[in-house]
């Protein structure tokens, strides 16, 4: 994975430059090779087809292993005992029982494990700060058996206070220290010191208030928000002798590959991480979790194989994107031009500094728009609750519920269209970088989709007075990074018979990468795609890549695939050169021919000058070059919603969308519309019900399971869903594509609050918008601020 | 889910002798849908499961002079088809099309669905409440947004069936097999509430069965509506919902039983509204006076007095669509 300290390395190389990769909102340096540029696709033959996934069978017939479903011989199942309570201090432990019970072979106590730590945290304490923090593991033969003897393990517990309301926290009322410098920190990456919020400030928010025609204060809250990933966070780990095999449900395998060879110190070459098919991550499995630690370990001690998934339930109790409060205050003028942007914001992180890492959110709100003098400051606070981890655009996510209701206040005071107030704050130039965005396709957004949703002639339209079920428009942006970068490698390895392989470390999420890298190998090497098998996601077998998170994987690897398998084909094209008697560089390759460019009915089968291959086979290698330098690169979007809120029942129904993207070029159709469609169902869970709760008295999670939580089903997800892609050309990389995994996402759930208030005239400053905010907002004339 | 034993019963008489030697350590499990998640969930934890599924003869729906049988196993989607039961019973029908999701509703059965359990939060999770025989309701001061605004006494849990308030509703019985032979109650009998027993929802006995439930054929003129609401469109329990049975007799409501549900520990009937509406035209200042005085005693909680206003929305529309 990347981090700071890791890529301070300088080489003196010619060959070699310094690039800046922007992952989840972090902008890293990187040291990389400089590759040689290869010419624009302009007309495509298999890149920007709607083609099937290439392992879409393999999906719904269930032959396609996820973690999960893998067994091996010997295994033996893990489960943890976990704290009842949401701070305490152990006493006692006591194994005795549990190693006596049936099929048990192993338990594990912090004593055991005290010497490791993952992503910041033990593995097993004996102080634990949340309800549902790991404190022995045990494994047996059946899962249930493991069940029971955790149950054996006898633990005495010190109960110590709690706090899980962060403004308590913070203050000094606090029953709980955290640390001596305070129950706070700068929330985002990077190192801030305890008791100090993270400050960014540009230009002078004052004058700019003093500037301003009017000023608007406002406060929004944002619920936690679970992954809710369809395959459950797990590991199953099998040492033979010194070498390990961790099949991992991971967006990362070279991630959790480090993970282990940093916490156990052993060689990279005696581990392997598979993890071919994933069930889902969204930010919740960017690395090695404390169970790939946990089995590790537990598989060394009993020399078993052994499997540690969470239940749905742990798994409901675990990693989570943080809440926020976003206290706003912003100056426009009359025209709507944003003249100041204060923005403080409070985010419980949990009680691990390093939750603090995602208890950050105002990046948005200092980038999105043309504002001279704007002013953040970031709390995360220690609370004792479980630690977040990243989610799904984090971070922007939770701002844009804030920013993008702002904007629509905004206009709705000011008596202006929400997308004119866009407009006239619109930049060209990243605000707090400076550097010019590499594309831009934001404004193409709103026109396109303002015209496909027909905005202004539904935002003209007027529910009767006298009716019951009143219908709303709304609209929001967004921005995300999604530029990717290095490092990222691809191997494309032709075989006699034409048939090819490649080899890629990148993780296929559920997004369709191993379909879309399929087709950009199909693109460049002139072959059907059904030619191409790709092996991906596995540590033994391919090469290093940066794991699928930050919307990076495409214009990540993408590029690198394009790369090898051109180094392939030019290969190939010396061999083919000397049949066809002309120079390598006078050939093409389509639709399964190498031809003479001038001349195509000069030409022979691909499958027939692998044949002539002295080697037998050829291998092509393809690097992730750098970014351009001193160009911001950003994806965009703006989505459009139609509503009908009931104005008795407080029932809100969405109509339709209209999402309106900007990621470069399209590599498929159906896996870019999935992607827009997957992030707006998620987004609607978002607005309309999700809800993550912890008792507030007991500190105990009350709602961990999906029944409780609600997240949206088939039939809550919006029927009516229209993707475009405004296509307008990137050149950043050799493919023209940005990630499209997280911006769907991040303006869904204002847009769909701004449709609510085109409704029914009432603003919802917290999520979920749940029936009964709606009911007591239209009842007491109050906006519903302090329900949540 | 903690070991238990398995005992598969053939005959009636063998699920009860089975049940009658556990001693109260013995669940009955039908179609198992709220059952498996209460053991999975770790807070009921019998020493053996009574299997009923395999009992002959407790799957069907019969009509004789009286009214309609449904025996105990008759899943919730065949009810739900049934072409009496739609056309006679719409006030059952619209229950259960909203009850739970497709899958469910194909594996849940009529006993079950009137005798599962509350899905309070803390009765369903790791809190030594009131009902568990503990010391405490945490909803009191706790989450209690989904609690009861009427009928709560130290205990502030919900009924969750929603067939079990249009059953009410219906003045259906049912008929109980136990050691001590076989008897038929009226359903409204058969829930009680926390102030007569703070550990259950009903008076079965640990050795008892349902075995079958019975409706009235409505008298002609009869017509029923069911409305309820939920937070998650899809499928949920309900937040709060209204049955009316009513015999109009030229537009005059002549008959009519009002219960509502997701709001009381019981099905709660409301005799308030009934004494309203009982022998007037529904006209519209009729029904806001019955849907007042059905919720003049409800006492929210800290979270829940939303409840209040839309109960009487539900209300008010059962009454329209009854009137029409
Ligand atoms: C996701 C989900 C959503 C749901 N939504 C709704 C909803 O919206 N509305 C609603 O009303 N319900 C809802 N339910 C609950 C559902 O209706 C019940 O789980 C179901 O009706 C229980 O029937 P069963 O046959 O599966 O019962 P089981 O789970 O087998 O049994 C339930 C209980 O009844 C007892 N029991 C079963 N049969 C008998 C009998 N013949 N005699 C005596 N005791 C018996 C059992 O001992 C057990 O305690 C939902 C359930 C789930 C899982």
């Amino acid at each position: 994975m990347v981090d700071d300290e890791k890529n301070q390395k300088p080489t003196g190389d010619q060959e070699y430059e310094d690039t800046v990769v922007n992952i989840e909102g972090r902008r890293v340096t990187v040291r990389t090779r400089k590759v040689p540029p290869l010419p624009d696709w302009t007309e495509t033959e298999i890149v920007g087809k709607a083609l099937p996934r290439v392992d879409g069978i393999d999906k719904i017939t269930g032959r396609a292993k996820y973690t999960y479903d893998i067994q091996v011989p010997y295994m033996l199942y893990a489960v943890a005992v976990r704290s009842p309570h949401p701070h305490a201090r152990v006493k006692n432990i006591s194994a005795d029982k549990a190693l006596a019970a049936p099929g048990v072979h192993g338990v594990m106590l912090p004593q055991d494990v005290a010497s490791y730590t993952t992503a910041g945290l033990p593995l097993l304490t004996l102080n634990p700060k949340y309800t549902g923090e790991e404190i022995a593991v045990v494994a047996a033969e059946t899962e249930l058996q493991a069940e029971d003897a955790a149950r054996l393990v006898k633990v005495e517990y010190e109960e110590l206070p709690f706090v899980m309301d962060a403004e308590l926290s913070k203050s000094d009322k606090s029953p709980v220290k955290f640390f001596p410098e305070g129950n706070f920190i700068g929330g985002g990456f990077g190192r801030h010191p305890i008791g100090k919020p993270s400050v960014y400030s540009r230009g002078d928010v004052e004058q700019g208030f003093k500037d301003s025609d009017q000023v608007f204060e406002e406060t929004f809250t944002t619920q936690p928000q679970q992954h809710s990933c369809m395959e459950v966070h797990g590991t199953l780990a099998q040492w033979d002798d010194d070498q390990l095999t961790v099949w991992e449900s991971t967006q990362g395998v070279y991630g959790v590959q480090e993970e282990i060879a940093r916490v156990f110190k052993i060689p990279l070459s005696s581990i392997r991480v598979i993890g071919t098919h994933m069930g889902g991550g969204f930010g919740s499995k960017g690395g090695a979790g404390k169970q790939t630690a946990l089995a590790v370990m537990m598989a060394k001690r009993t020399r078993r194989p052994v499997k540690m998934m969470l239940s749905r339930h742990e798994d409901y109790m675990g990693v989570y994107r943080p809440a926020s409060t976003q206290y706003f205050k912003i100056g426009v003028k009359n025209d709507g031009r944003l003249m100041a942007i204060q923005l403080k914001t409070i985010n419980p992180v949990g009680a691990y500094q390093s939750g603090a890492n995602w208890g950050s959110c105002a990046a948005m709100t200092t980038e999105m728009y043309a504002c001279p003098n704007v002013h953040t400051e970031e709390y995360a606070v220690f609370t004792n609750a479980p630690t977040p981890s990243a989610m799904r655009g984090p971070g922007n996510t939770q701002n844009a519920w804030g920013l993008e209701q702002m904007m629509d206040l905004i206009a709705y005071k000011l008596n202006l269209d929400p997308i004119e107030v866009r407009n006239r704050n619109d930049v060209k130039v990243d605000q707090v970088t400076n550097e010019p965005y590499a594309s831009k396709g934001l404004a193409e957004c709103y026109k396109m989709g303002a015209e496909k949703f027909s905005w202004e002639e539904k935002r003209r339209r007027r529910n009767d007075p006298a009716g019951t079920k009143k219908h709303g428009v709304g609209v929001a942006s967004q921005i995300w990074g999604g530029g990717g970068g290095p490092p990222a490698t691809a191997i494309v390895k032709i075989n006699q018979d034409g048939s090819v392989n490649l080899l890629t470390g990148a993780a296929d999420i559920g997004t369709g990468t191993r379909t879309v890298l399929s087709q950009i190998c199909a693109e460049e090497l002139g072959v059907p795609v059904n030619r191409i098998h790709v092996t991906n996601a596995d540590t033994e077998t391919t090469p290093y890549t940066l794991p699928s998170y930050g919307s990076i994987t495409l214009a990540s690897s993408g590029p690198a695939v394009r790369s090898a398998a051109n180094d392939a084909k030019k290969q190939l094209f010396d061999l083919a050169a000397g049949s066809l008697g002309v120079k390598p560089d006078e050939l093409s390759s389509k639709d399964g021919f190498i031809f003479v460019t001038r001349q195509p009915d000069k030409r022979m089968k691909f499958e027939s000058a692998a044949a002539g291959m002295p080697e037998r086979d050829l291998v092509g290698r393809g690097y992730r070059g750098p970014n351009p330098k001193g160009q911001a690169l950003n994806a965009f979007g703006a989505q459009f919603c139609e509503v009908e809120v009931d104005t008795q029942t407080g029932e809100v129904r969405v109509l339709k969308f209209v999402a309106a993207h900007d990621s470069g070029r399209v590599i498929n159709p159906h896996t870019f519309a999935s992607q827009v469609k997957g992030g707006i169902t998620m987004g609607t869970g978002y607005a309309l019900s999700e809800r993550r709760l912890i008792d507030g008295n007991t500190g105990i999670p009350v709602a961990a399971s999906m029944l409780e939580y609600r997240p949206p089903t088939s039939l809550d997800a919006p029927i009516d869903i229209e993707v475009y892609s405004v296509d307008v050309p990137y050149k950043a990389n050799n493919i023209g594509a940005k990630g499209v995994g997280e911006p769907p996402l991040i303006a869904t759930a204002p847009a769909i609050a701004n449709a609510v208030f085109n409704a029914v005239g009432v603003r919802i400053y917290s999520n979920p918008i749940t029936p009964e905010k709606i009911m007591l907002a239209l009842r007491d004339g109050k906006t519903a601020k302090q329900t949540a | 889910m903690r070991a238990f034993e398995f005992h598969p019963a053939h005959q009636i008489s063998d699920a009860i002798r089975s049940l009658d030697e556990a001693n109260g350590n013995a669940r009955i499990c039908a179609g198992g849908t709220d059952l498996l998640s209460r053991l999975k969930d770790d807070v009921d934890n019998p020493e053996r499961l009574v299997c009923i599924r395999t009992l002959p003869d407790l799957r069907y729906i019969r009509n004789d002079k009286d009214g309609v049988r449904i025996g105990a196993l008759t899943t919730l989607s065949t009810i739900e088809e049934d072409a009496y039961v739609q056309k006679q019973l719409p006030l059952l029908h619209q229950a259960l099309q909203v009850t739970a999701a497709p899958q469910i509703r194909n594996q849940a059965t009529m006993g079950g669905s009137i005798c599962q359990r509350p899905r309070c939060w803390y009765l369903r999770g790791p809190f030594d409440c009131l009902r568990k025989g503990g010391k405490e309701c945490f909803a009191v001061y706790g989450e209690n947004k989904y609690h009861a605004i009427l009928g709560g006494h130290l205990c502030y849990i919900v009924h969750p069936s929603d067939s079990a308030t249009a059953l009410v509703a219906l003045n259906a019985s049912v008929k109980i097999h136990g050691s001590k032979g076989e008897k038929t109650v009226p359903i409204e009998k058969f829930f009680v509430g926390p102030e007569v027993n703070i550990l259950k929802e009903n008076i079965l006995e640990d050795d008892e069965i349902i075995t079958e439930v019975f409706i009235p054929h409505p008298a002609p003129g009869c017509r029923g509506a069911f409305n309820k609401s939920r937070e998650r469109q899809s499928y949920d329990f309900a937040l709060a919902s209204a049955a009316v049975q009513c015999r109009m007799s030229r537009g005059v409501c002549e008959d009519v039983r009002v219960v509502l549900g997701g709001v009381a520990p019981i099905p709660w009937r409301s005799r308030e509204a009934e004494a309203v509406v009982r022998g007037k035209k529904l006209s519209a200042a009729t029904i806001r006076e019955a849907s007042e005085a059905a919720l003049r005693n409800a006492k929210p909680l800290t979270q829940n007095d939303y409840k209040v206003d839309l109960t009487k929305l539900l209300l008010t529309k059962s009454f329209q669509q009854v009137s029409i």
